[in-house]
């Protein structure tokens, strides 16, 4: 056949299983089967299970590695619990609009993660470091449910000694370790301290976070053309034909997976269920 | 063009099937099939109106095998001859190749059926009470998306080319006669015959300016519907599919079957959250699916018009009374 097959994942092995929190884990494959942008996704096979769709979290401009950071919520992610360093996984993508960051030169970036949200920003802020001299300000606002429920909580330290880099991190329900502010993340986004006439919000989270993220943004002062929003859909193919992550007019898969405020606001649909 | 006796198609046909598998329409009852060419042909059928199942069962199979894993799948798919599609089945090869055989990504599965399919579609001579082509601005005939057309005529057929292959073929053969011009009148007179027809079964209907908003009005539609789903499966330009993974002797093999949007389970997520979750906002999801978003990207509607879906509805739901009034 003269056409690539796109339903073919390529094979790839687990290198190390990485425990972020009790339901969170980072899957690190050995080699870096394909390349990818901030921003797009992958196809992950569990061999006889299924396939699901996941945003890597590791630096994209990384030659060795690929990295996922997972929840445990389904099927496939279940399935990828039980894996160990060695087992075989097929993958195939990438897929989606990478976060268009060349167009981001110039600017204040605030990004805002919740939960498990958090590993396609890593991946987005890993690459805004690798060329940290062209943006003006990074912001990271992060929320989870408890302190143990936070991600990458070995790397925040690191990132913290970064200059151009501003963090805050919340809990809902703090506990005697926690010296951070509590409530959920919109309690850390009453104060936004950029210019909004020139800055780009970056959202990733449950789909109810996005939503009250969102509100506060706009009201905030963010156009709704600088928001930019990982919408989380149910997808087969990944490749804009299936047809369930469908969202409006859009292929959440072909369109984005990240979309910007402004596509959505008027949409029909609720695009936070 | 030109001019077959019955008895010269015949012969065509019973040619072809000597190396081809030629599959076309019998009717059994009141139904029309495509079936393998048994040594008949069926002028009656050819002449009728759509099949019950359109060219989608040849070229996006119910469940095709896709890949395997980790070795790449191979398989060859055969050379077939279908003979008797409509219009409004010709119109929906044409919507599958904006959706299989277009932008970055295409599905080689599609593609090489669509290669190995010759089609020989047919005029619509007399439409059903079910047809509606001509609202969505199509003709009760062919004239682009297949090999060759046949136009019934009272003693034979018309054939004319519509592809590069088609006329290939056509001229190769030296069939049938020049076509008098009696044949010729009479093809637009049953052409002209058709079309009024359309028109009189759907006369009045109006296209909606927007789908409505309100919940009434789709409930009030939707009342009687068993979610059967045979709407979705029989439409000839339904795509949705799912992949499946089934565990082979050594990793798996993947199926992409048809999928429909009406399942409660269609775009829930892994962690249990569902756009979607009521069958209301499953039943509109379709209708705006088909006349809004298609349109936007493709400038025409995802339906040609062929009446499957209301012919199938146990509750009687007609798609004309929802999109039209």
């Amino acid at each position: 056949m003269a056409v690539k097959n796109p339903y073919t994942p390529l094979p790839c092995r687990l290198k190390e299983v990485i425990e972020e929190t009790p339901t969170i884990r980072t899957f690190v494959l050995d080699s870096k089967p394909i390349d990818f942008e901030a921003g797009q996704f992958v196809e992950l096979t569990v061999p006889g299970v299924g396939e699901a769709p996941f945003t890597p979290s590791s630096n994209p401009n990384d030659p060795e590695k690929l990295e996922l950071t997972i929840m445990k919520v389904g099927r496939v992610t279940s399935a990828l619990f039980e894996l160990k360093p060695g087992d075989l996984l097929g993958i195939r993508g990438p897929y989606g609009k990478p976060y268009p960051i060349d167009s981001w030169k110039g600017k204040e970036i605030f990004i805002v993660g919740g939960g498990v949200g958090m590993a396609p920003l890593r991946s987005l802020l890993l690459a805004l470091l690798d060329r940290v001299r062209d943006f003006k300000r990074i912001y990271l606002r992060y929320g989870a449910r408890t302190p143990k429920d936070i991600v990458y909580k070995r790397l925040f330290p690191e990132w913290e000694k970064v200059k151009k880099l501003d963090i805050v991190q919340t809990v809902d329900v703090g506990d005697e370790t926690w010296k951070g502010p509590t409530g959920v993340v919109t309690v850390i986004l009453e104060e936004i301290p950029v210019n909004f006439k020139n800055s780009v919000a970056v959202v990733c989270g449950p789909p109810i976070m996005l939503k009250f993220v969102t509100m506060r943004l706009v009201e905030a002062g963010f156009a709704p053309e600088t928001i930019y929003l990982s919408m989380e859909k149910n997808m087969s193919c990944g490749i804009g034909k299936c047809n369930h992550c469908r969202l409006g007019p859009y292929y959440v898969c072909k369109d984005g997976p990240v979309l910007t405020w402004d596509m959505i606001k008027d949409l029909k649909e609720d695009p936070f269920l | 063009m030109r001019f077959l006796s019955r008895s010269q198609l015949e012969q065509l046909i019973r040619r072809l099937a000597e190396t081809k598998t030629v599959y076309l329409p019998y009717r059994t009852g009141e139904r029309i099939n495509y079936h393998r060419y048994d040594g008949n042909v069926d002028h009656d059928a050819l002449a009728g109106i759509r099949p019950t199942s359109s060219l989608k069962n040849f070229l996006f199979p119910p469940s095709e095998f896709v890949a395997s894993f980790p070795k790449e799948v191979r398989k060859s798919i055969p050379e077939q001859i279908v003979i008797g599609p409509k219009q409004c089945d010709i119109y929906g090869v044409w919507v599958y190749d904006r959706i299989f055989g277009q932008g970055e990504f295409q599905d080689p599965f599609y593609l090489e059926r669509k290669k190995q399919l010759f089609l020989i579609s047919v005029d619509c001579p007399t439409p059903a009470e079910s047809c509606f082509c001509n609202l969505v601005d199509l003709t009760p005939w062919v004239e682009a998306g297949s090999d060759l057309n046949l136009t019934p005529l009272d003693d034979g057929y018309l054939i004319d080319p519509v592809s590069k292959r088609g006329k290939e073929f056509l001229e190769s053969k030296g069939l049938g006669s020049e076509p008098t011009e009696g044949q010729l009148k009479a093809r637009e007179e049953s052409r002209k015959r058709a079309m009024a027809r359309l028109e009189e079964i759907n006369r009045g209907k109006r296209l909606r300016e927007q789908l409505p908003d309100d919940d009434e009005f789709w409930m009030e539609k939707l009342d009687g519907c068993v979610e059967c789903f045979s709407c979705l499966f029989a439409c000839p330009t339904c795509y949705c599919f799912l992949l499946y993974d089934v565990k082979a002797k050594k990793g798996f093999d993947r199926i992409r079957v048809w999928d429909a949007c009406y399942y409660a389970a269609y775009a829930r997520v892994g962690g249990g959250m569902n756009p979607r979750p009521d069958f209301l906002s499953r039943f509109k999801n379709r209708f705006h699916c088909k006349f809004e978003y298609f349109k936007q990207y493709h400038d025409r509607f995802a339906c040609s018009g062929c009446g499957r879906c209301l012919k199938g509805c146990s509750a009687n739901i007609d798609i004309r009374e929802i999109v039209w009034q």
